[in-house]
């Protein structure tokens, strides 16, 4: 080859790696360290108006009985006080850093699926915007960030909760979509050689919050639906009246809220584990250990819902179970804590602001535990739940666990980022600042808690005696705000005029690569033989390996982009996956959502119909821009080995259907559940009689494993063929396929939708409701296995191989697995267990 | 070459020796266990105690706390024994690991899975040990 | 690092705290009953175990971090590696050895929490008085059904007796709370669930809303008042007796003429006075209103000019709360003032 031609492919490469710039830029690039840029400073900016309120907050109880803010004004600022931290700032922000950070630490050029992740940033940011526009119509909500039915039901609410209701569904939505992609990417897209014990512990700790996100945060998306049909439609979920209960609320908003708890405190603690090790020379201590520790710490977080309703009048027992639970984590948290203390002490530390932020996080943090660990018992619990206490409490946690973590990644990381130095005085300055501020701000609270303040008081008499302490957590409150001035100011200043980083290390992979990265983070993939890729460089790797990897990556392919799959457990290279270039296509269905929650919001109902269609067509487009992409000279095998369209959980894309099709079952489940605790908490259930139809309901039954039995034979035909075959058996055997399968589930509907828009009235009782919605989910759920049904029949007709067909046709039986799983629930939910009490 | 699509003789073996099928399974496994036996433990306690006694308390009809007593601590007492159970994979793959020296994977599992199954078991303990302490449907 | 400097600060604050010099009203650390007397006694041990392993924390990390100054006689590569390997490995015990004794404690908090819970289960509580507290937007209604007596805002209970207290919402959810009585429970609507409170001695006990209930939450307050014996049986008999529902010999022409006001006024269509056609019941019920110590859920004393501004304008001192303002004005304002002063 000549030189000549050599550059002329660099180029090309080049050239298929760059983004467009500018206003086509900010719509359509889907590379991730754009995404994850953008979703960081959403964030950031959110989070500084978050703390904004907190100020507005601090001054009015700066004194008792003031009157710097009334009642209504205060109300509204703690919810949107808590509701932006929690959900638009803390959530997302760690999303943005592991949308930024993962891909350079595992060794990839791109999330597996860039487009995915756009629209979760859109649908987060559109979220964020309708949450933020009740302050344009004076409907600000006001019921808390836990939003507690019946305040925030039909009869108390005004409209302001919908406006809590739909900015956070969608903001959560993007919540689990961010999950599918990182556990997907750190499943199956890690370097060649990074097996699992190699993994940087920010990815196992990313993996497990991933498995956090999709098990908790799709029953808030469930609650808050129903909340909202209690408020639309007058379904009686919570109704007491009609057989609902308020304690559901609470029951699903926990199971969410305190695993969300761990999605904010484990990324932080990762950070740490990055940090510490990096800034003290010395590998982290005991890692098996601590990706032990972060495991359980975020198994055990599913257990621990109840130990915020103590006070609720649940039995002894029941609640006592939950003590030991939420005792029990502080052994995982505890031997992380040892560990890094155990990295300091064997190690050089050094004392940089990132290992500044780490040390106040250590010693603020295990403060928090220890309150953590007292809230815990039943009987202290019953006298500190909902006071200042707990504030102290989890601001120890969140704070000290994820904010200082955040602040030790942003200087951590910031050359790697914006390839300049920060100016280190300043950013000392503002450590101490924050640090003292915040211990100056929330120890006293833990004073002015015991000496029974209860949170969320607008104001307090001065007889509490609670004055001087409040006056001091407000002085600090303003420490704080110098210090995150300061900081803020200091990196908007660098990242302008800083001075060019040199080479940087790290033990990790992303610092082998410049800084800041070019787009396709790595011209030649890396292969990684350490724990600690970013000191150990120079060790020898499998020759044959490393020549057939740069035949496939060495600044190829040139035409489109690609990375490197890998096998899950020890990342040996198994194919490739094709990754997309710009595109607008990811913001139009978040903008067809939007419009259909404005039109939900200010009833005006033609409008719904224009956001569906938005969205649909949002779909669509995108499905015909992917087959568009996948054209046979692009899914040639890289350097004749690494295929694209390999069988099974080879291809990336059966590992986006078999989590879309976990979503759709843990919804499901969730709904059940609901129905389950209302029906044995009710003392009538149902009123008359079950709807069970037993001829309707085996024809569904049969319906749907006919879509999954013909799509699973088809999918599985032609599976040991070469990639680029096309053989016209096979190709019948596809559409007889599809066809039987949309066949089933229009039989599906058809037999659904009449019952489920029949004779059922949501509004009468919880029984009804629940039956209403569950079979609202499933005709959801068969549109679903449709929908893949469909792009099958699309990639039938746009491509002559067989391969991708059979892929997409693989997704459609997971997906009409789901339904028929989700059918099995539905069928014993709404008919089989009723139908034992009658 | 012309891979077909199910081949797997195409990917290449990083580190000399393919991790073998059935321990990476076994270690897999067993790397999962005792988190699913501890959610069952406490959901199961939990749905023991809260659900019976509130059924039976909306259908007026005391159940027989000494037969909840005796679930509540027998289904306990089996899942941590199942526990134990990985715990005991774990040192098997530690002991696999030390005699090959091959792969640090089976060490790697053998290490967690033991400090899970440890971990896992002292707090289904705690759990299990409540219904002793504490009254049935009280 | 300022571990040390830190945890000098965090003794003294506790030293604070464990002496009790609150002087507030409503502290968790002045326990005065049996209820929060045991609970205080699981915040002591909590509190001790607590400092105890977060000092040893900080000091180890600040152990950690001075230790890279130390000494090294050998500092040949070989001797590193020896040192390392020994380091690594005593660490490692450590560790181990700190899991273990952090899972001792736990296990003992476990067990002492859980026998707590048992005492508190397990006090026998007499049936007589029960009495039953239904949370409201944003005040309290207390019942006493089988005296047939219902008041507002001010619980009266016998001292050094456990009182058994159901609780219940109509509205939204609440949560009964008096620190020093013990801890609190949730009022939930549709619900009933129950606590008892003992207060040691006579006195006057603090406690306010402790869900977040709406826009008043703040002021949600709730007296306690616990009497000896022979006060709490005459304290039963005053309200027991409804008020007079028309011109008697004894009373004045101006109580006669605020009765007349209140029943042409709208009062009647939120409050009760028994004995009178005045049988609302979104409001307190005011029979015996002038036997209360406070007005509008505790946040007023209860004379005469509280009372006239709060008849007027209860949004200027409670904005939000459910009670409109009234426009009377000169003699008649007088008039109902002086009525309702009357309802002993």
């Amino acid at each position: 080859m000549t030189a000549d031609s050599v550059t002329d492919l660099d180029d090309r490469f080049d050239g298929t790696w760059s983004n467009p710039r500018g206003f086509r830029g900010f719509f359509s690039v889907v590379q991730h360290k754009d995404v994850g840029m953008r979703y960081m400073v959403t964030a950031f900016v959110l989070f500084l108006i978050g703390g904004v309120q907190a100020m507005f907050l601090r001054v009015q109880l700066a004194q008792p009985e003031n009157d710097f803010l009334g009642p209504e004004t205060y109300n509204e600022l703690f919810t949107m006080h808590g509701t932006t931290m929690m959900f638009l700032f803390a959530i997302p922000f760690l999303e943005g850093l592991a949308s930024y950070l993962l891909p350079l630490m595992i060794g990839s050029r791109d999330l597996p699926f860039p487009r995915y992740n756009v629209f979760n940033y859109w649908c987060y940011l559109l979220g964020g915007l309708i949450l933020y526009s009740s302050f344009l119509f004076a409907l600000v909500p006001d019921a808390g960030w836990f939003s507690y039915v019946p305040l925030s039901g039909p009869d108390f609410a005004d409209r302001s909760m919908d406006f809590w209701l739909f900015g956070l569904t969608l903001a959560e939505i993007a919540a689990v979509g961010a999950a599918i992609e990182i556990s997907v990417a750190i499943l199956r897209t890690r370097a060649p050689g990074m097996t699992l014990n190699r993994m940087p512990i920010f990815a196992w700790t990313m993996l497990a919050v991933a498995f956090l996100i999709i098990v908790a945060f799709v029953p808030l998306i469930v609650a808050s639906v129903l909340l909202e049909l209690d408020r639309a439609v007058g379904t009686a979920f919570f109704d007491i009246n009609a057989g609902g209960s308020p304690l559901l609320w609470q029951h699903l908003f926990w199971i969410f809220g305190h695993p969300e708890v761990y999605v904010m405190f484990l990324p932080g603690a990762a950070i740490i584990s990055h940090v510490i090790p990096a800034h003290s020379g010395r590998p982290l201590v005991a890692y098996p250990l601590v990706v032990v520790a972060l495991a359980s710490t975020a198994v055990m977080s599913l257990g621990l819902w109840v130990h915020h309703m103590y006070t609720t009048g649940l039995p002894s027992l029941t609640m006592s179970f939950f003590t030991a639970a939420s005792m029990s984590i502080t052994l995982a948290s505890g031997l992380q804590v040892f560990a890094w203390i155990a990295t300091l002490w064997l190690g050089k530390p050094r004392f940089t602001v990132p290992m500044l932020y780490s040390l106040g996080f250590v010693v603020t943090f295990v403060l928090g535990g220890i309150t953590g660990v007292m809230v815990a018992s039943v009987a202290l619990d019953t006298q500190v739940h909902d006071t200042y206490f707990v504030v102290a409490h989890f601001h120890y946690v969140l704070i000290g666990g994820m904010l200082f973590p955040v602040f030790a990644a942003l200087h951590h990381w910031w050359g790697k980022v914006t390839g300049r130095h920060y100016a280190r005085r300043p950013a000392v300055i503002a450590f101490w600042l924050v640090f003292v501020g915040f211990h100056v701000t929330f120890f006293p609270m833990h004073l002015s808690g015991l000496w029974g303040m209860p949170r969320r008081v607008y104001t307090y008499e001065q007889e509490l005696g609670v004055g001087l302490v409040n006056l001091i957590s407000t002085v600090g409150a303003f420490v704080i705000a110098a210090g995150v001035v300061l900081l803020t100011v200091n990196l908007v200043i660098s990242h302008r005029r800083g001075a060019p980083v040199g080479v940087e290390t790290g033990d990790s992979l992303e610092w082998t690569t410049s800084s800041p990265p070019p787009s396709e983070n790595w011209r030649r993939i890396p292969m990684v033989t350490s724990r600690n890729p970013g000191w150990d460089r120079d060790e020898p790797v499998d020759a044959d390996t490393r020549a057939a990897l740069d035949e496939a990556f060495d600044a190829r392919p040139v035409e489109f982009r690609a990375t490197p799959l890998t096998t899950v457990l020890s990342a040996e290279p198994d194919g490739a996956v094709l990754l997309p270039r710009s595109t607008y296509w990811p913001l139009v269905t978040p903008v067809g959502l939007a419009i259909l929650a404005v039109a939900l919001l200010t009833q005006w109902y033609p409008l719904s119909a224009v956001g569906v269609v938005v969205g649909i067509v949002g779909l669509a487009g995108w499905a015909w821009r992917n087959e568009s992409e996948y054209r046979v000279e692009h899914v040639r095998p890289l350097a004749g080995r690494f295929q694209f369209e390999a069988h099974g959980t080879r291809s990336i894309g059966w590992w986006a259907a078999a989590s879309a099709s976990i979503v759709i079952v843990v919804a499901v489940a969730t709904l059940t559940f609901s129905a389950l605790y209302l029906q044995v908490n009710a003392s009538v259930w149902p009123l008359e009689d079950t709807v069970g139809e037993p001829v309707r309901f085996t024809a569904v039954a049969a319906a749907l494993l006919a879509g999954l039995g013909v799509t699973w034979r088809a999918a599985r035909q032609g599976r040991h063929e070469l990639w680029d075959l096309s053989r016209p058996e096979v190709r019948r055997a596809q559409f007889i396929a599809v066809a039987v399968a949309m066949c089933a589930a229009v039989i599906a509907l058809v037999l659904l939708v009449p019952l489920w828009l029949g004779d059922l009235d949501p509004a009468a009782h919880a029984y009804e409701s629940s039956v209403w919605t569950l079979l609202g989910a499933q005709v959801l759920a068969i549109l679903a296995a449709l929908a893949m049904t469909i792009a099958a029949l699309h990639a039938r007709m746009r491509h002559r191989r067989d391969a991708r067909t059979g892929l997409l046709l693989h997704a459609a039986a997971l997906l009409w697995a789901a339904a028929a799983v989700s059918w099995a629930m539905v069928w014993m939910t709404s008919d089989l267990l009723p139908r034992l009490v009658i | 070459m012309r891979p077909s699509l199910r081949n797997e003789s195409d990917i290449p073996v990083l580190s000399g020796t393919r991790l073998s099928r059935r321990l990476g399974l076994l270690g897999t496994v067993a790397f999962l266990l005792p988190s699913v036996t501890w959610l069952l433990s406490l959901s199961g306690s939990y749905v023991v105690e809260d659900f019976a006694c509130t059924a039976a308390a909306s259908a007026d009809a005391p159940p027989s706390t000494a037969a909840l007593r005796a679930i509540l601590i027998g289904s306990n007492v089996v899942l941590m024994a199942v526990t134990l159970l990985a715990g005991i994979a774990g040192w098997w793959l530690l002991r696999k690991a030390r005699s090959s020296d091959t792969d640090a994977m089976y060490a790697f599992f053998g290490w967690t899975v033991l400090a899970f199954a440890i971990l896992y078991a002292f707090s289904i303990v705690l759990i299990g040990i409540h219904p002793l302490l504490l009254e049935v449907c009280a | 690092m300022s571990g040390g400097r830190r945890s000098a600060a965090f003794a003294m604050a506790t030293l604070f705290v464990v002496t009790g010099c609150s002087g507030g009203q409503q502290s968790i650390l002045d326990p005065a009953g049996e209820r929060a007397e045991s609970i205080f006694g699981v915040w002591e041990l909590m509190l001790a175990l607590g400092t105890v392993v977060w000092i040893v924390v900080v000091v180890a990390l600040g152990l950690a971090l001075v230790r890279k100054g130390r000494r090294v006689d050998d500092d040949s590569a070989e001797a590193a590696q020896v040192r390392e390997a020994g380091d690594g490995r005593s660490v490692l015990t450590v560790l181990l050895a700190g899991e273990v004794v952090t899972a001792l404690i736990i296990a003992v908090l476990v067990v002492v929490s859980a026998s707590v819970l048992r005492s508190l289960d397990d006090a026998d509580v007499p049936d007589d008085p029960t009495i039953e507290i239904v949370g409201h937007q944003y005040w309290w209604e207390v019942n006493y059904p089988d005296q047939g007596i219902v008041t507002a805002n001010e619980i009266h209970i016998p001292a050094g007796e456990r009182v058994a207290i159901e609780v219940s919402s109509d509205d939204v959810i609440h949560s009964f709370w008096v620190p020093e009585l013990g801890g609190k429970i949730d009022m939930i609507p549709g619900k009933s669930n129950s606590i008892w409170l003992e207060a040691e001695e006579p006195g006057t006990y603090w406690g306010q809303c402790a869900e977040y209930c709406g826009t008043q939450h703040a002021l949600m307050r709730v007296v306690v008042v616990a009497h000896d014996a022979d006060e709490y049986e005459g304290w039963l008999a005053t309200q027991s007796e409804p008020a007079p529902s028309r011109p008697s010999e004894e009373e004045s022409i101006e109580v006669a003429r605020g009765r007349e006001v209140f029943l042409s006024s709208s009062c009647v269509y939120c409050h009760t006075v028994q004995g009178t056609a005045a049988a609302g019941e979104l409001g307190p019920d005011l029979t015996h209103l002038a036997s209360r110590e406070n007005l509008g859920a505790g946040i007023l004393e209860n004379n005469r000019g509280n009372l006239a501004a709060w008849v007027l304008d209860p949004q200027a001192i409670k904005p939000g709360n459910l009670m409109p303002g009234t426009d009377l004005e000169g003699e008649d304002l007088q008039s109902l003032l002086t009525y309702l002063e009357s309802l002993e």
